[in-house]
């Protein structure tokens, strides 16, 4: 049995489980279903927008960090985003995959611990958004 | 949105969640031709580039223009020398003339010439012989070809490079091309040379047409185009088709690799005004727009409809394509009639076929890597503007200057993550074009700014300000123009029928607005313009300096209180204010019902002002009806106004009735007074449909409980004015926030107060006085120098100080002033001459300085032809009649007198005058003496003049009335004629009681055209107190330089009639103005005109207008005539006592009458003239522009 249901892929037909870059250092991710909320008149929340999901792991080495990149490369050039498919965990506890825009995070380089040789990355978050679930 | 929303699209709109995600666009059209500039100088060109060419040397004016077609070029290596050869001319441009075939030695400096018109020296494109940049050609062979010229569209830009697809040396649009050379439009800032790189893209752009006056025969170009002169073809009567198309399309590539777009032209229209008549007899039926040559779809395959076909919205054309690019699609439409002469118009449309993001890479896919920082329409500014932060590439190749950007969306509505199964969202965009929902923003980039961020973590972009299709107007200046109405398309009266290029059939408010759209710019080939469709008529209309936009924003804002709004996809409406616009403007339906909990988001904003801003409303307007002009007002809210607020005074309203006035002066006080305005609303979900334009009504409801004023509202009627989007790229949002004012509720106004005055009187005129026909310029000779008047800018002052060359202490007593109508600047005379005591000066007045420098003629003692001893002296004699010669510059004559006593008591004095010709050539003096003398070269039958005129066609023939003043008692009423100029004889009289009997001194006019055509400077009048063969007749004319005469009038004049004085008209130069006074109202009574043209109607029996009691024809009037106005000046006098001297008991005025009913429209001067006394006045001069 896998270690956990998280998955990413850059098509549906090849989602790997997360565990496969990052082995023991497993995500906890959160689900957002509406990244924008307001109130209406009669004081109801509404929600609108395309559900968002982070990614935060404990800790990341720095193959496994390199790993994850290697989603956000085009050609020879890393993006700062790029379309992937993510199994995660919604808001009600089950999970579903999903078509979305992975953002690779702006301080990244922050969460090394300088002490590290090797590279060791500490609290990295990893957001999705734009999540568009698809039926696998 | 001008319907409203479906019940299912309300359905969406209140589905959440909502999304949206943006794309971006930037239009970078195909290269469709690459060349190099073929322009070498060569042995048997045809077209041939000068420069150097010589102005017109007093007017300064460019000289080409008196070229024409058949002229013959002399080449030569000296100035005006022929030594290379002669050639044909076909043509002549700004700076190329097309010359017929020939093995002519061309080489760069070679001099040109045609006769004396024209000097001027080949050139190097784009250089003359000094190196120095010569823009302006028009024709420009080409070679080195790649590309399809075949594909190459008229309106498409050219871009000059310095390298192969360089754009350095400037732009312009292509009118026309062939396999070898490309046409252009008038341009100056083109730097063409021979080898410089053509870039021809596949875009039509929008450009200010420029309008061009030859100013040697008065004729307009637009787009180099003469007016036609085929009832057919006439351009302001047939006016060309709109077409209405849709935005630019996008759609991107499914799984199938196919994309279809819809397309619908069912909206395009004709404003052509029906029932046109092309003769007399025949009329053309009702005119509509109709399909033309049709759609081309570029390539696309039509999976429903027809190319052939407009399509509509409920059957538009489907078309599919299979391939990822951009096209350009167009419509060419065109109107139903007349036949064979259909005008036509064709509308381009790029569309973009594209990759989905990320699935090929490349130039088909678009721009996500962007975010939109504001997004913003205005219906006070006019349009959308958007800033657009670019995070990936965005060199100049990705984003060219002026680039067009389209930003589009795929929006969903619904739907989500719910288990193993999601709910599907629907994908629909609503509101914009039928067809192009999807598309948000049609927007033209108007700057930039790069950032560059130093930190590590500082940011590196790029920052677009993009704006909608009114920002390109706003940024381009228009051209000044003038309209006026004429009501038949046929024949060839100027004053009724369309001759010129500012003659409009029916001028419209409609067809006022398309002439500028049409004529002088490209809107109708790149963008939708819808143009409120109000024919009321207008009488005339003059679009001031200003550009494009304000051109036809305050048109449309003066007379039917309408905007220019662009939308957000960039189609233009040009559409009344529906808070002032009367009841069956206004919009019929609702857009949208707001329902409070399921529409609005956060909170209402609800300011309300406690006064009123406006307590009543002047509105004045003009009904025209094509021959009569009414004036109305309109006032709200009733005779009395309302408490609270100022005064609002508004003018230049074009109505179709007084009750349309009242209902927009009422509308107009309710919308300054609405309570209700500015109100801020926050909307849920996407709300992107809304717009500035088309304006619509959305309703709201309150009741009492919902805000702590207990305000209550029952279908609250809103219009939106101000919105703005927030696009959030990671949430996939777009949020709209918007300012909505009410509804405007009012009632209509009622009629104002008016009375024609019979004199409207400025003592000192707080604004222009924009008399149709002069230039505002009058000037007053007096007693003490000259005095000018600028008619509404400043009162009377003198320009005659006493200085050098003025007496230092005398006054300066002024005969006669007259304008050198040949000295311009800037099209200003500058130039006025006149005859003093202290002798003949010439005034020049610096446009830099704003003062006059005065040099004096140096005349001489006249010869002693008569051998008088002493021989006459220059101090004794008089100088009268001075005048300019108007087709040869420099060239002046006048009359010199010297009267010499003959000692006996009983005989008069005797009189010798000498007509003398004075060419000023900058100052220097050739003086030229006739004795007068009847019996010429003999020196019997002396002749003193009264009225003198030098012909129009050439200056040859010099006319002169006068008597006999040998002979005691002086035959009143003779007159002689001078012809062939200076070198021949006083040839003809007639005071011997023949036919024609003079019973008074006579006058002489001299016409411009008889009837049309050419001029022809044997025409003359003879005109006053005149019997012939007994019979009061008033006046004769010939054809012939006065050897025969004939009547003027078929009829008997009234005896009571004396003509005083007669005016050739200046702009229908085939018609003349007179003016008469009664003599049976007690000697010299009040003055009339009349109205005749083209000889020989029957003058005397035209209808006369008492002249307004000032214009006493006695009064030394000065008067002068300029299309359909006169502009009348006269010294506004007293009574005339009978001891025959002017009283001058009243203030000494002076009046100018502009109107053809010549009891209105009086305006008097005062300001400034010298105190009155007898004949402190003595002559006026109008500058008359001419």
């Amino acid at each position: 049995m896998s270690l956990t249901q998280y998955m990413i892929g850059t098509s549906l037909g090849n989602l790997v489980n997360v565990a496969t870059h990052v082995g023991m250092h497993l995500p906890r991710g959160s689900f957002r279903l509406f990244p924008v909320t307001y109130t209406g008149f009669d004081g109801r929340t509404v929600g609108d927008g395309r559900p968002v999901v982070t990614w935060r792991f404990d800790v990341l080495t720095q193959s496994e960090l390199n790993a994850l990149r290697a989603y956000l490369i085009s050609g020879s050039t890393y993006l700062i985003s790029a379309p992937v498919y993510i199994k995660t965990r919604m808001d009600n506890g089950s999970f579903a995959t999903f078509a979305a825009l992975m953002h690779w995070p702006d301080d990244i380089d922050s969460k090394r611990i300088p002490a590290s040789a090797s590279g060791v990355y500490q609290d990295v978050e990893i957001v999705f958004t734009a999540l568009q679930q698809v039926i696998v | 949105m001008r319907r409203a929303l479906s019940s299912s699209e309300i359905e969406l709109l209140e589905k959440h969640p909502h999304t949206c995600r943006l794309y971006m666009v930037v239009d970078k059209p195909a290269v469709l031709l690459s060349a190099q500039v073929n322009m070498s100088i060569s042995t048997g060109q045809t077209i041939v580039n000068f420069a150097n060419e010589e102005p017109d040397p007093t007017t300064l004016y460019r000289t080409w223009e008196k070229l024409s077609s058949g002229n013959t070029v002399k080449v030569g290596t000296s100035r005006g020398g022929q030594q290379v050869g002669t050639v044909t001319l076909s043509a002549a441009e700004p700076s190329q003339i097309v010359v017929a075939s020939n093995s002519l030695a061309w080489a760069n400096g070679r001099y040109l010439s045609v006769g004396t018109s024209w000097y001027a020296r080949v050139s190097a494109l784009g250089k003359d012989v000094n190196g120095n940049f010569n823009g302006g050609a028009m024709r420009i062979p080409y070679s080195n070809a790649t590309g399809d010229y075949t594909k190459v569209r008229p309106g498409m830009t050219l871009y000059l490079g310095s390298t192969a697809g360089g754009r350095d040396l400037g732009r312009a649009r292509v009118k026309s091309i062939t396999a070898s050379l490309i046409t252009v439009a008038m341009n100056s800032d083109v730097q063409w040379a021979h080898g410089a790189y053509i870039t021809i893209v596949e875009s039509v752009d929008l450009w200010s047409i420029y309008p061009r006056i030859n100013p040697y025969n008065g004729k307009w170009y637009k787009d180099e185009a003469l007016y036609s002169s085929n009832v057919n073809q006439k351009q302001t009567v047939w006016l060309p088709p709109v077409p209405i198309m849709g935005p630019p399309g996008v759609a991107f590539l499914n799984e199938s690799n196919e994309a279809t777009l819809k397309f619908i032209g069912a909206e395009s229209y004709t404003l052509c005004s029906n029932g046109i008549k092309t003769s007399s007899t025949t009329s053309v039926g009702d005119v509509s727009c109709v399909i033309g040559t049709g759609w081309d779809f570029a390539g696309g395959t039509v999976v429903s409809g027809s190319a052939n076909q407009l399509g509509t919205e409920a059957s538009p054309n489907i078309v599919k394509w299979t391939t990822a690019g951009r096209r350009l699609v167009s419509l060419n439409v065109k109107n139903n009639k007349p036949s064979g002469n259909e005008k036509s118009t064709t509308g381009y449309r790029p569309i973009f076929i594209l990759n989905r993001p990320g699935m090929v890479g490349g130039v088909n896919e678009p721009y996500v890597n962007f975010n939109i920082e504001t997004l913003e329409g205005d219906f006070d500014s006019g349009g959308w503007t958007a800033t657009v932060r670019v995070f990936g590439d965005a060199d100049i190749n990705e984003f060219p200057d002026n680039a067009m950007i389209v930003i589009f969306a795929e929006e969903w509505w619904g739907g989500g993550p719910y288990g193993e199964t999601p709910q599907a969202a629907t994908l629909q965009s609503i509101g914009g074009y039928p067809g192009r929902e999807n598309v948000k923003l049609v927007a033209w980039i108007m700057e930039e700014t790069t950032h560059v961020g130093f930190a590590a973590d500082g940011g590196r972009y790029v920052e677009f300000r993009v704006q909608t299709i009114d920002g390109l107007l706003k940024s381009i200046a228009g051209y000044i123009m003038s309209m006026e109405d004429r009501v038949y398309a046929y024949g060839t009266d100027t004053n009724t029928s369309c001759t010129e290029w500012w003659h409009v059939f029916k001028l419209q408010v409609n067809r006022a607005i398309q002439y500028v759209t049409a004529f002088h710019t490209t809107l109708h080939q790149m963008c939708d313009v819808y143009i409120a469709n109000d024919n009321s008529r207008v009488w005339a209309w003059d679009f001031g300096d200003g550009s494009l936009y304000r051109q036809i924003d305050d048109y449309a804002a003066s007379a039917i209180a309408a905007r220019l709004l662009s939308t957000k996809q960039s189609q233009l409406y040009i559409e009344k204010d529906i808070q002032t616009a009367p009841a069956n403007w206004k919009p019929n339906y609702v857009v949208l019902a707001l329902d409070k909990n399921k529409h609005l988001r956060e909170k209402l904003e609800l300011p309300r002002p406690h006064r009123s801003r406006v307590r009543r409303v002047d509105l004045e307007g003009l009904l025209w009806n094509g021959s009569v002009a009414t004036p109305i007002i309109a006032r709200a809210p009733s005779v009395a106004p309302n408490q609270d607020g100022v005064d609002e005074s508004l003018s230049g309203y074009v109505a179709d009735s007084r009750s349309e006035l009242q209902e927009v002066a009422g509308y107009t006080l309710a919308a300054r007074n609405n309570p209700w305005t500015r109100l801020s609303f926050q909307f849920q979900g996407n709300f992107s449909l809304l717009d500035i334009a088309p304006q619509g009504y959305f309703t709201l409801s309150l009741t009492a409980n919902d805000t702590k004023r207990g305000i209550v509202w029952t279908n609250k009627k809103l219009i939106p004015r101000r919105i703005t989007m927030s696009y959030d790229a990671r949430a996939q949002t777009m949020l709209v926030d918007a300012t909505l004012d009410a509804a405007a509720e009012g009632t209509s106004g009622v009629s104002g107060d008016y009375a024609p005055p019979s004199t409207v009187i400025y003592d000192t005129p707080g604004v222009p006085v924009n008399v149709v026909g002069w230039n505002n310029v009058v000037y007053a000779g007096t007693v003490d120098g000259v005095y000018r008047l600028v008619a509404g800018v400043s009162d009377w002052y003198k320009i005659t100080p006493k200085v050098e060359p003025f007496d230092l202490d005398d006054d300066l007593t002024v005969f006669e002033v007259i304008i050198d109508p040949h000295i311009k600047t800037l099209g200003v005379n500058t130039d006025v001459l006149i005859n003093a005591d202290q002798g003949v000066f010439r005034g020049h007045y610096d446009l830099t300085t704003m003062t006059y420098e005065w040099t004096k003629w140096k005349l001489e003692d006249p010869p002693n032809s008569w051998s008088l001893n002493p021989a006459p002296t220059l101090d004794e004699c008089i100088i009268k009649l001075l005048q300019a010669d108007y087709t040869n510059v420099n060239t002046f004559y006048c009359a010199v007198g010297c009267t010499r006593t003959s000692g006996d008591p009983e005989i008069e004095p005797l009189n010798y005058y000498w007509l003398l010709k004075i060419v000023d050539n900058s100052g220097v003096l050739t003086l030229t003496w006739l004795p007068l003398s009847y019996n010429y070269p003999l020196l019997t039958g002396r002749v003193s003049p009264y009225d003198m005129k030098v012909d129009t066609e050439n200056g040859s023939r010099i006319y002169i009335t006068g008597e006999l003043s040998e002979y005691y008692p002086y035959p009143a009423g003779g007159y002689v004629v001078v012809s062939g100029g200076m070198n021949s004889v006083l040839r003809y009289k007639i005071d011997d009681g023949g036919a024609f009997d003079p019973i008074g001194l006579l006058k002489v006019a001299v016409p411009w055209y008889r009837s049309g055509g050419a001029r022809n400077g044997n025409h003359v009048i003879f005109y006053g107190p005149l019997n012939v063969s007994g019979v009061y007749r008033g006046a004769v004319y010939s054809t012939d330089g006065g050897a025969t005469l004939s009547l003027l009038n078929t009829g008997v004049l009234s005896a009571d009639y004396i003509p005083r004085l007669l005016v050739p008209d200046a702009i229908t130069e085939s018609a003349y103005r007179i003016f008469f006074s009664k003599i049976s109202m007690g000697g010299y009574g009040l003055g009339e005109w009349a109205t005749f043209k083209s000889w020989p109607n029957d003058w005397g029996a035209a209808t006369k207008k008492v002249l307004p009691g000032q214009f006493s024809a006695r009064c030394s009037p000065a008067q002068h005539v300029k299309n359909s106005n006169i502009v009348l000046a006269s010294l506004v006098s007293g009574t005339f006592t009978a001891q025959g001297r002017i009283d001058y008991t009243a203030a000494i005025n002076l009046i100018i009458n502009a109107d053809t009913d010549a009891n209105a429209n009086c305006l008097t001067f005062n300001s400034g003239l010298p105190m009155p006394t007898e004949e402190t006045i003595r002559c006026l001069a109008i500058d008359w522009g001419k």
